[in-house]
């Protein structure tokens, strides 16, 4: 029976295991402060396990070790990026944005300075945001669905975006977070014990890189497979080395890192996690917990992506693993590699694991999203005198709106990078958020006409520069823009700041909230 | 809260309690951010400009620019935040109230 088969049978259990958290929650979620941040209930191992399962989504799970598979050294500089942004968010802004307390990220805006305005430009940059987030993730989950069960990518889709409409419409935070401390778990455990398997059979960092660095020419076995029947190529110079393939120059190096550092720094399913949390100290305990986590998880996810390349030049493979290695695209090594290192159990552990990764992601992006709608445009613009019972029904009818639009943007995003497409999500956030928090948290100066210029500025350079790059100077045309985008966020915001110079009169009890010693 | 507005010239000093918890915190975040960022963007630097330095072989068949990628920046993350949460809840960014001190300016 298929069913017992371990792919099937692994994410199954899964999904058995999700429907009961959900269920077991689902009387969490009946006011808004349950079902936005779980009643500021959590503490930071639960909590630091749900932020790294936010943060190392498919991108990670997937996406990475799939640019280091494609692109070498140019695969791991996206990694390097990703790893320095929790830190720096621990740093500047968990703590503070906590003791403030809040639902939503534009609660934060709104009441930094009492602007409508700055809500509804907020709940515009959150969406773009997510949106750039869901797409990829959906992307990751369709094609695993296609590749190893068989269905179309439409119905993968459609699938993906069920699933996460239930999760998060009948869980709320509650059944979202305990869903996504399990799922970290649960994906830490299908690379941990791909690791040992790959160690095990020989294939250690040092060997691995010998053989792909010594390399030059046709991979075997891929010219019978590759689209036009010409094999693979591999140069071991080139794959070892920048320059390679995606960041020719030193300058398109370092705006990739402007782009994904300070990234995180406005990922609005990231910076509200800390909502949830009893307090400031918590709540940097669950930031330095989920750098453990995500820091241990970048290393494996680069090492089983070379360790993937390496097996693919050695050659030797069945037939369904050199297929899918050859056209899988740079998004489904890490199932490939486990099924060629441990067959089919292996393969769906590392399917499961996928999919949780995919789930608990988007899991944190509707929960943003949905906060965006339901709470900051139809509790403060649609009906401002909601009873708690409309603002969750609203919630929950926020999820459905959610799901439509990011299932569309699934369907338009099936032959991308998930690796890329999260760098430009991160770019958005980078060129937005990032200014808005790191100088609304440090800086009384920031007035609410220099938030609203720097979170357009930093939007509409960051569109421009992801959109029409044929309208760039060649010269300044890079894969992420963040060397431009992010500098134009925060000048934007400090330029205007001090051209206003008007400043909400109650900025010190602000700060003196946000700053004070905890009782 | 109100939602009325205040020339930036004109805003009361900030409590000094605040202030200099404030001053002291992010000379700490400040300090550990380009220490931090001097590392981030090292690696590229280097690479780009000292590539023989960079190609030095450190463990099997792995670069320094590898390593310091793809691992050295990891332990870096993990360093840079354990050492930021250890001065705060060692109350490190508690200082002494001096009522005599002047806040004009403060917070940033």
């Amino acid at each position: 029976m298929f069913l017992l088969e371990p792919k099937y049978l692994f994410t199954i259990l899964l999904l058995a295991t999700i429907i009961i958290i959900t269920f077991a929650t689902q009387s969490y979620s009946k006011s808004t402060v349950n079902f936005y941040v779980a009643g500021r209930s959590f503490g930071w191992v639960m909590n630091g396990s749900a932020i790294a399962g936010d943060y190392l989504s498919a991108a990670t799970f997937l996406g990475l070790a799939g640019l280091t598979f494609a692109f070498g050294y140019d695969g791991i500089f996206y990694t390097f990026c990703f790893s320095a942004g929790l830190t720096l968010l621990t740093v500047f802004v968990a703590g503070p944005l906590r003791r403030f307390g809040a639902y939503t990220v534009p609660d934060f805006l709104a009441q930094r300075f009492h602007s409508k305005r700055a809500r509804l430009i907020a709940v515009i940059v959150v969406l773009a945001i997510s949106g750039f987030y869901a797409a990829p993730q959906i992307l990751g989950a369709a094609a695993i669905l296609t590749m190893f069960f068989g269905a179309s990518y439409k119905v993968g889709v459609i699938f993906t975006v069920t699933v996460m409409v239930f999760y998060v419409g009948v869980g709320g935070m509650k059944g979202t977070t305990i869903n996504q401390a399990l799922e970290i778990w649960i994906r830490f455990g299908a690379f941990i014990i791909l690791f040992a398997i790959a160690i095990s059979a020989g294939h250690s960092y040092g060997k691995v890189l010998d053989t792909l660095v010594s390399f030059k020419g046709a991979i075997p076995d891929t010219a019978a497979i590759a689209a036009g029947g010409k094999a693979v190529m591999h140069n071991g110079a080139t794959w070892e080395w920048p320059g390679g393939y995606l960041f020719k120059t030193l300058p398109s190096t370092i705006s990739i890192l402007f782009g994904l550092i300070f990234g995180t720094l406005g990922l609005p399913h990231i910076l509200l996690r800390f909502y949830t949390n009893p307090s400031a100290k918590e709540a940097r305990y669950s930031g330095l917990f989920a750098i453990g986590i995500a820091s241990t998880f970048f290393i494996l996810a680069l090492y089983l992506g070379t360790v993937g390349r390496a097996v693919f030049v050695d050659g030797g493979l069945t037939a369904t693993v050199a297929k899918n290695f050859t056209t899988g695209g740079v998004n489904m090594v890490i199932p490939t590699l486990a099924e060629a290192l441990g067959g089919k159990w292996l393969l769906g552990i590392v399917v499961a694991g996928a999919f949780a990764a995919v789930f608990s992601n988007l899991s944190g992006l509707f929960i943003a999203s949905t906060g965006a709608l339901g709470h900051d445009v139809y509790s403060h613009f649609i009906n401002t005198n909601a009873t708690e019972k409309q603002k969750v029904s609203a919630a929950r009818w926020s999820t459905v709106i959610c799901g439509v639009l990011y299932g569309i943007l699934g369907l338009m995003v099936q032959t991308a990078s998930i690796g890329h497409l999260v760098g430009l999500a991160f770019n958005v956030a980078a060129s937005t958020f990032a200014p808005i928090f790191v100088l609304g948290i440090w800086w009384r100066g920031m007035t609410e006409k220099g938030a609203v210029a720097g979170m357009l500025v930093g939007l509409l350079s960051s569109c421009y520069f992801i959109f029409l790059p044929q309208l760039v100077p060649a010269a300044m045309r890079f894969p992420v823009p963040g060397l431009w985008t992010v500098p134009l966020g925060f000048l934007a915001v400090y330029v205007v700041s001090k051209m206003d110079g008007m400043v909400p009169a109650d900025v010190n009890d602000f700060m003196k909230k946000i700053h004070s010693k905890e009782a | 809260m109100s939602g009325k507005t205040i020339n930036y010239k004109d805003l009361p000093p900030l409590d000094i309690s605040v202030t200099n918890r404030m001053s002291k915190e992010i000379k700490v975040c400040l300090w550990l951010f380009v220490i931090y960022a001097f590392y981030l963007f090292i690696v590229p630097i280097l690479t780009f400009q000292s590539p023989e330095l960079m190609k030095i072989r450190v463990w099997g068949g792995m670069s320094l620019t590898w390593f310091m990628t793809a691992i050295g920046a990891m332990i870096m993350a993990f360093v840079i935040a354990a050492i930021h949460v250890y001065c705060y809840t060692k109350d490190f960014f508690i200082t002494e109230i001096t009522p005599e001190k002047t806040t004009k300016g403060a917070g940033m």
